[in-house]
């Protein structure tokens, strides 16, 4: 991945640091094309959900929702 | 790879050394762990839900069963194809011989839990063959393997 995905998904990251429900942030491939995807569990609220982009810098975004997991060691990028 | 000392470990300590490594995989390579849950979750469906009761439990209820498992998942994390995972193996052993109980931050999900998460992870680096790996495995945990084994990651 390049960096410039790599900044993509750190500024997405920092956006929603804030919002409970979101798990963790990084860069997948989506129907071939590089994607950032958003991991929630179902602590995230309706209205969060709202507010995470459909695209971030051109770059198509993907909610996949873990259900009723629960993690607390967030935010951690490898 | 320095030694390891699996096999002494009794079932607790074992079940407990396997959830450390999965904490660990959780704690540094966070993104990737999380998504191959997902992914797994989307391919095992319903099986999931079927899976032995001590897969789901920690080391307070650890079993012979539990025990037997969680050292194969050791053995197959240690001598694996990820040398960080290696590393990881062997800190978190070193770590239940310690006289000091070692207290996992917490971490819950909803379907198997961190013995399920080391177990994953340890289908993912296995260097052995298939038919060995899962040939004491339940067949529902080890369709449950397979999907996480089989699940390709792009990114982090």
């Amino acid at each position: 991945m390049s960096g410039d995905y790599r900044l993509l998904r750190d500024s997405l990251l920092a956006s929603l640091r804030n919002t409970q429900g979101v798990v963790s942030v990084g860069i997948t491939r989506e129907g071939g094309q590089p994607a950032l995807t958003v991991i929630v569990d179902s602590s995230l609220s309706e209205r969060a959900k709202q507010d995470i982009p459909r695209t971030f810098g051109d770059v198509a975004v993907v909610v996949k929702n873990l259900g009723d997991a629960k993690a607390q060691i967030l935010w951690r990028i490898s | 790879m320095m030694a390891v000392n699996i096999e002494d470990l009794n079932d607790a300590a074992a079940v407990e050394a396997l959830c450390g490594v999965a904490h660990q995989w959780l704690r540094r390579r966070g993104f990737e762990a999380y998504q191959v849950y997902y992914e797994v979750g989307q391919a095992a469906g319903e099986k999931l839900r079927e899976l032995p009761g001590w897969v789901k439990s920690g080391p307070d209820e650890a079993t012979e069963a539990s025990g037997t498992f969680a050292r194969a998942m050791l053995r197959a994390l240690h001598e694996g194809a990820d040398a960080e995972v290696g590393e990881w193996t062997r800190s978190a052993v070193e770590k239940v011989h310690e006289p000091k109980a070692h207290v996992l931050d917490p971490v819950t999900l909803g379907i198997g839990g961190l013995v399920l998460i080391g177990a994953i992870l340890a289908a993912r680096v296995r260097k052995i063959g298939p038919v060995e790996f899962y040939e004491d495995i339940p067949e529902n945990l080890g369709d449950v393997l397979k999907a996480g084994a089989n699940c390709a990651i792009v990114g982090g």
